[in-house]
């Protein structure tokens, strides 16, 4: 069926068949199933309606109206989703009544995800450009530093803990909000790993206390709060 | 290696455990101090990477 079509054309539906058909999964098993529910009320079965009309919008637009798609896939569809759970879970509905229908159904959303991420181009090789001048090749000036592989090493263990440690909330409304947070602070914990490790291999930026008053806002913003927690730690018991 | 830098790991370090202890505490029950450990190790985390950032970036 699909012979005939040129290559632009297939990658395009490809694109759009990756956007669409995890979302239709994770839709049907997470926003649709709830909202079948006799409980539910009308508000909630129109916005899983509404969810899954952004949901298709979305791959639609996405060629030609990226911002435009990506309002609709992500920002709208998640959007009438959390609507349809709020309004789901207010009717007295159970999101997770089985662990294995709400694991796949979490799969079905990381799937989504990556569905809406943007593939690497195919490989180019920049000395192969036949403008490029001929000569030896030139070697890295430096390697990275011992320790920045060691901050590298801090934050993936790092990372790994906290989602291990998100497995200890048991309490059912918290335990989403501690697998969220987990995962939220280890994506951050590895992006801050990775840019500590790779400024410390490159040239010092100013002096210390240059460096320290960048962050001097932040790090007076914690020392409050510090400062407020030990209060609240001796006195507040 | 500078003071500035044993600073950023430090702060990195701290916010690791401050959200590992945020997540202790949501595990034990505790909200209110879960939310308190996971806003310092967020504080944390930020102190420590605009550290190294020139502040043209930020």
């Amino acid at each position: 069926m699909l012979a005939g079509l040129s290559e632009p054309t297939l990658r395009a539906f490809a694109a759009r068949a990756n956007k669409l058909l995890p979302g239709l999964y994770a839709w049907t098993a997470t926003v649709a199933l709830p909202a079948t529910y006799p409980e539910v009320g009308w508000e909630a079965r129109a916005s899983s309606v509404a969810a899954l009309v952004a949901l298709v919008l979305g791959p639609w637009l996405s060629p030609a109206r990226p911002a435009l798609a990506r309002l609709f896939g992500i920002h709208a569809f998640v959007g009438f989703s959390l609507v349809t759970w709020t309004l789901a879970v207010r009717a007295g509905v159970s999101l997770a009544p089985e662990p294995l229908r709400a694991a796949l159904g979490g799969l079905g959303w990381m799937v989504y995800a990556f569905g809406w991420g943007e593939l690497a181009r195919p490989l180019r090789v920049p000395e192969d450009d036949p403008h490029v001048l001929g000569g030896p090749a030139l070697a890295p000036r430096a390697l990275l530093p011992r320790r920045a592989s060691a901050v590298i090493g801090v934050g993936v263990v790092g990372a790994l803990l906290l989602v291990i440690l998100a497995w200890r909330v048991q309490r059912v409304p918290q335990t989403v909000l501690g697998h969220a947070v987990a995962l939220a602070a280890s994506l951050w914990i590895l992006s801050a790993a990775t840019e500590i490790a790779l400024t410390e291999a490159q040239s010092p930026r100013g002096s210390a206390g240059e460096r320290l008053s960048r962050a001097s806002g932040t790090l007076s913003l914690l020392l409050v709060l510090l400062g407020v927690g030990l209060l609240w730690m001796v006195f507040g018991k | 290696m500078r003071v500035a830098d044993f600073a950023s790991i430090a702060l990195f370090s701290s916010s690791l455990g401050a959200f590992a202890m945020g997540l202790v505490a949501l595990g034990d029950r505790q909200d209110l101090n879960a939310v308190y450990w996971l806003i310092i190790g967020g504080l944390a985390l930020r102190a420590g990477t605009n550290v190294l950032r020139p502040r043209s970036s930020r």
